[in-house]
């Protein structure tokens, strides 16, 4: 089975990239497929190919001009038709052959290892009937394998739709006719992204039973139907029942659904409340909490200028955008605040970010991608990073920075935020 | 005056450095030229030179390996003969037309005949520019063209600085009777492939060839060219370079302060056909 | 506010471009690149159908000139290359402009090399092989042309590698390779991208010829490289391609020719005239097929007329250089070839050039108005064109017509019918080509265009301030 999503912008595509990897989905299975370069910083590497092609065709290049020196010295030697006296060009001239053999040389040495390179995983022509949209000018996220069927529901949970059944009868169609998966058109969704879902179905491939959808990820069951996308909204199973605390299996859908399921008129309601603070890891429950449609436990940040009739999303963008509005804490003015958050400072970030926040540190000096200098005041001091974008990002992290929302609770956060502050010196 | 002029080129025309047993060599008189063509009309003969006609000869393809350049001495033409224009051809011939009609007496004016054929060069600049070796040196000094091999680029005979190639246009035809004069000996050229004096190489070779059944070394005298053996006033002289006592060495000797090489010292070609200048001086006619 | 600063990588990029695209969607883009693309009208209908009727007829010539004899042609002694090298030489020259100009750009990073490199490329493409045709239309025997290929033969008989035609051969063929590589390989994400949309034979033939593109960011990573890696060998190609070319002439004993500036002087030359081959198809492509007028905006005509005017500059001074050391040190037969072609049989067609190919040029591209109109451009690259080939004419018949060291003779040499049909059979062959290039692949590369303009939108939305240049009309 494989899934295909479009997107009208890159960033979009991008974010639903980064939400699939968070959900522990393999990356090796999520491909950005894009009808014009993307910039490649931020985009997860999708296989660890080797890549050398520079290399090689140097290499190649001194090999072909060495052998074209033999070549001509081999022809102009070492054979005794005599071409009497001197000529009128000299014999140094002759390097001109030479030059030209490397160039073609390393000319074709492209050529191949682009070849190569990129069909390196996958037949040499692909089949005919293997479609994709990206012809509409969109970037696709395609998501291989064993991860589709989870990352269709992720995707679905966030808004996408998808007509499989109308697709399915094309597809039918279709694959009667030898092209099967032919252009399925499928009407944009109600989430911000702009995000439209397409299913193609190999021939001798299917997708898991829905049952299965939230098995961990080593045990897929047989191929059934592709019908699963209806099926899996009108089923779900009890809430929290099968979580256990600290398993990397455990996914953003389920705490969602448990969390949609509490009944806050039920006489174990506070029970429950707690069994998922204490029993989900505490990523997942910020990840919960943001994107869930109610109120339960949310911070105050969430819930400012909430509308009781906003959809998940945007409930979740009007979170967002108020939390990363916050110009300032009051909690990080809170005496003694400095201090705690000078010794909190220096044993999580000053590993990567340096004790002054300027770099420096042991870690951040060997890592692919330098941290930033978070205690530069002449960067930090700019508007948009608010003592919301701290908050945001020390909780879940950003690019390589791991999240430290079960590392610290919010007061230290803030205490940190209030460190950092003063190492950015004064506005 | 003429003798220190020439002395450095003498130098090196008797200090030539040869290879084998044979280096062929040929010595032309310009004194003793009368331009009669008897050499074209016997290279023609021996050498199987079709005739094309006079439609191809008005568009300049006259296909004679040998050609009989002619220069004429006055001051006139000396002063102008720098130029190459048409039109100081024409003034050149005109002048010449006033001095013979139409002045007193015989004209003041008198023409040398050079003989122009392959120089045979040492240091060809045809051969180093041919791209498949059809024009390649051989051990006994000659410049020789393989038709077998020749593909028709031309390029050689554009870098002739003597301009004595000849491309076949066409496919050589004869007509009915004449076919039965061909020169067994000497191959017909086909179309698109270049040719030139060749020194006459087939009688070399059936001289060597002979010397060798004979078990006797090839002995001066027994080997002429065609031209030379039609040139009624002797100009031409052929031979072995590489033999002392040869014609070639002997007329070389005694002419030593005359003899020249045609654009060596332009081109450094060391070609084998050597040229006596002529003796006269304008003044004395 | 948060996705500028989060997903945005080019947000806090120092930014110096100064071209803005048209203002138009990536969908939009793409309808318009691939407009023409597997449609016909009568009017292409024609010009393919002349073309082939010129291709064949001087096949037909061609096929006479090998079995009646090389006399079908005008050539006679001493003037032994003709108007075959001559359209060699020019075809040669206007091949120049694609390798060079696309591999300029995109080494340079302009960003509105998206409409002019695939043009510049599909012009080497077509008349890459015309010009490598003639020096074998051009061979007295045809039929053994394989000789001059290094292959060993029974008798271990190789070719001459000290003749400068050989060099051609490598020269010429290692050209024609890179420049069809770089073409396709740099097409290969448009046709990638165009496959699921074709119908019939074409989305079999798109299918075949992507090589199973996907556009991740892998394939995205590598066919930058790979058009890098073409870029940096393709540029000394140019160089050394045409600069053999003028070897053919300059390494031999023909006065006229035996010049050392001619390396230069051919190839400056040759890019001049691709510049303004690059001018005029841009204008036709803007003239025949209406969506395109929105991509191709003047900004690239002022853009490649600062191009040109700075090659003109330089051809100038090159070719004022030709002359100029043997006026000074009277070298007579340098003298006597410049006299004859400026008061001799060429005097009208050397005078032309004179002013067709510098004085006109200079004055008229120095003014920014002249460079960003259509039509004066239009009209200025066909003079240019027709005043290169007469400089071609002027280099060789003329050289070769008073080359006489010793009798200082003086021909006269024309062209024959046979020669004239298969000159201009090779540019049906080169307008044919390109027209049906047209109808079959995208002329403009929809990619680049695209990359150029999300890249400017991402800009817009991270609100970078970028001084451009005005691209209105």
């Amino acid at each position: 089975m494989r899934v295909a999503a479009e997107f009208e912008h890159f960033e979009d595509a991008l974010a639903a990239h980064r939400l699939l990897i968070d959900e522990n989905l393999d990356a090796q299975d999520i491909e950005i497929r894009s009808p014009y370069p993307l910039p490649e910083a931020p985009i997860p590497p999708h296989r660890e190919a080797p890549y050398n092609m520079r290399f090689i065709v140097r290499v190649m290049w001194a090999c072909a001009v060495i052998c074209g020196w033999s070549f001509l010295a081999y022809t102009q030697l070492d054979w005794n038709l005599r071409t009497d006296g001197h000529p009128i060009v000299s014999v140094p001239t002759n390097c001109l052959i030479m030059y030209e053999i490397g160039m073609i040389t390393g000319i074709l040495t492209t050529t191949f290892l682009f070849l190569w390179e990129t069909r390196m995983f996958r037949k040499l022509v692909p089949p005919l009937e293997e479609d994709l949209p990206v012809a509409n000018g969109y970037c696709v996220l395609v998501i291989d394998g064993r991860s589709a069927d989870r990352a269709h529901t992720l995707l679905q949970n966030r808004g996408a739709r998808s007509v499989v059944t109308y697709g399915l009868v094309i597809l039918l169609g279709l694959m009667a006719t030898g092209c099967a998966g032919n252009g399925m058109i499928i009407p944009p969704g109600t989430w911000p992204y702009n995000m439209r879902e397409q299913v193609v179905n190999k021939p001798g491939e299917g997708i898991p039973p829905w049952t299965d959808l939230n098995a961990p990820v080593g045990e897929v069951a047989a191929p059934d139907t592709s019908l699963v996308m209806h099926a899996h909204a009108e089923a779900a199973p009890a809430p929290f029942e099968h979580l256990t605390p600290g398993n990397p299996n455990n996914t953003i859908a389920d705490a969602l659904k448990g969390l949609r399921e509490l009944d806050p008129a039920a006489p174990d309601y506070q029970q429950k409340l707690n069994d998922f603070r204490t029993q989900m890891p505490a990523w997942l429950q910020i990840k919960a909490l943001v994107m869930s449609s109610n109120d339960i436990g949310k911070p105050a940040f969430l819930t400012q200028g909430k509308d009781p009739n906003d959809t998940v999303d945007q409930a979740y963008r009007k979170g967002l955008d108020s939390l990363l509005k916050t110009q300032t804490f009051p909690e990080t003015q809170a005496p003694g605040a400095v201090d705690r958050g000078k010794v909190l400072f220096e044993n999580n970030c000053a590993f990567c970010h340096g004790s002054n926040g300027k770099g420096g540190g042991p870690v951040g000096e060997v890592t692919a991608v330098p941290p930033p200098h978070i205690g530069d005041g002449n960067i930090y001091h700019q508007p948009q990073y608010t003592d919301g974008y701290f908050y945001l990002y020390i909780m879940v992290g950003k690019n390589n920075m791991p999240p430290f929302v079960d590392k610290l609770s919010p007061q230290e956060i803030h205490d940190i935020i209030g460190y950092l502050r003063q190492l950015q010196g004064p506005r | 005056m003429a003798e220190e002029e020439n002395k450095g080129q003498t130098q090196v025309l008797t200090s030539i450095q040869t290879v084998g047993t044979y280096q062929w060599a040929m010595v032309i008189d310009a004194d003793r030229c009368t331009g009669c063509k008897a050499c074209v009309i016997a290279c023609r003969a021996e050498n199987n030179i079709q005739t094309v006609g006079a439609e191809q000869v008005n568009m300049g393809r006259l296909m004679d390996w040998m050609r009989v350049d002619r220069f004429w001495e006055d001051e006139f033409h000396h002063k102008v003969s720098t130029g190459r224009l048409a039109a100081d051809q024409e003034a050149t011939e005109e002048h010449i037309r006033k001095e013979a009609y139409e002045g007193d007496g015989f004209p003041n004016i008198v023409a040398t005949f050079v003989p122009m054929l392959c120089q045979q060069c040492g240091t060809a600049p045809c051969e180093s520019v041919c791209p498949v070796f059809a024009s390649v040196h051989t051990n006994d000094g000659l410049n020789a063209q393989v038709y077998n091999r020749c593909v028709g680029t031309r390029v050689c005979a554009n870098n002739c600085p003597y301009r004595v190639r000849i491309l076949n246009f066409y496919t050589p035809t004869w007509d009915a009777p004449m076919e039965q004069m061909l020169n067994p000996d000497v191959s017909v050229r086909s179309e698109g492939v270049m040719e030139k004096c060749t020194f006459c190489v087939q009688r070399i070779r059936r001289s060597n060839l002979d010397a060798k059944v004979a078990n006797k070394p090839l002995l001066d005298g027994e080997l002429r060219s065609a031209c030379a053996q039609a040139c009624p006033s002797g100009a031409i002289t052929f031979g072995n370079r590489n033999d002392p006592e040869s014609t070639v060495n002997v007329v070389l000797k005694e002419n030593e302060s005359r003899s020249h090489r045609v654009l060596d010292e332009l081109f450094d070609t060391r070609p084998n056909v050597i040229y006596l200048r002529p003796q006269r001086v304008p003044d004395a006619l | 506010m948060t996705e500028a600063v989060e997903g945005r990588p080019h947000a806090h990029e120092h930014i110096n471009y100064n071209f803005v695209a048209p203002d138009m969607s990536i969908p939009e883009i793409y309808d318009a690149c691939f407009e023409p693309v597997g449609k016909s009208g009568w009017k292409s209908n024609i010009v393919i159908g002349v073309s082939l009727l010129l291709i064949g007829w001087a096949f037909f010539k061609w096929l006479e000139q090998n079995f009646v004899g090389f006399g079908k042609t005008g050539l006679h002694l001493p003037v032994f290359w003709g108007y075959y090298i001559i359209t060699f030489v020019f075809w040669i020259g206007v091949a120049h402009a694609g390798a060079l100009i696309s591999a300029l750009l995109r080494l340079g990073g302009a960003e509105w090399k998206g409409v002019v490199t695939r043009v510049a490329e599909v012009i080497t493409l077509f008349t890459l092989p015309a010009a490598g045709s003639f020096p074998l239309v051009h061979l007295g025997r045809f039929e053994v042309f394989y000789y001059m290929l290094p292959y060993p033969n029974s008798r271990l008989l190789w070719p001459n590698f000290k003749s400068m035609l050989m060099w051609d051969v490598f020269a010429i063929s290692t050209y024609l390779t890179g420049s069809v590589l770089f073409l396709y390989v740099t097409m290969i994400p448009d046709l990638g991208i165009a496959r699921p949309r074709m119908k019939g034979w074409m989305r079999t033939l798109y299918t075949l010829a992507s090589w199973g593109w996907r556009g991740t960011a892998e394939e995205w990573k590598r066919v930058k490289e790979a058009a890098a890696l073409y870029s940096v060998i393709i540029l000394p190609v140019v160089i050394s391609v045409h600069t053999i070319v003028s070897w053919d002439f300059a390494m031999e004993v023909v006065p006229a020719w035996h010049s050392e500036v001619f390396g230069p002087l051919f190839f400056v030359g040759a890019l001049y005239s691709g510049v303004a081959a690059v001018v005029t198809m841009l204008t036709i492509l803007y003239w025949t097929y209406k969506p395109y007028q929105r991509l191709i905006t003047s900004v690239h005509y002022d853009m490649l007329g600062r191009i040109w005017l700075v090659l003109g500059l330089a051809w100038a001074y090159l070719f004022v250089n030709d002359f100029m050391p043997a006026y000074y040190s009277h070298e007579p037969e340098k003298m006597d070839y410049l006299w004859y072609n400026a008061f001799g049989t060429y005097a009208p067609g050397w005078w032309f050039l004179v002013v067709g190919n510098f004085v006109c040029p200079l004055f008229c591209l120095a003014s920014k108005g002249f460079r960003r109109s259509r039509l004066p451009m239009f009209v200025l690259s066909i003079i240019v064109n027709i005043c290169m080939y007469l400089e071609r004419v002027v280099i060789f018949l003329p050289g070769q017509e008073i080359y006489d060291h010793l009798n200082g003779a003086v021909t006269h040499y024309s062209p024959s019918f046979t020669e004239i049909s298969i000159v201009v059979g090779s540019f049906g062959w080169v307008i044919g080509g390109l027209c049906v290039f047209c109808r079959i692949f995208p002329i403009l590369p929809f990619w680049e265009v695209a990359e150029t303009r999300s890249r400017q939108i991402e800009r817009e939305i991270a609100g970078v301030k970028v001084n451009y240049f005005q691209s209105g009309e």
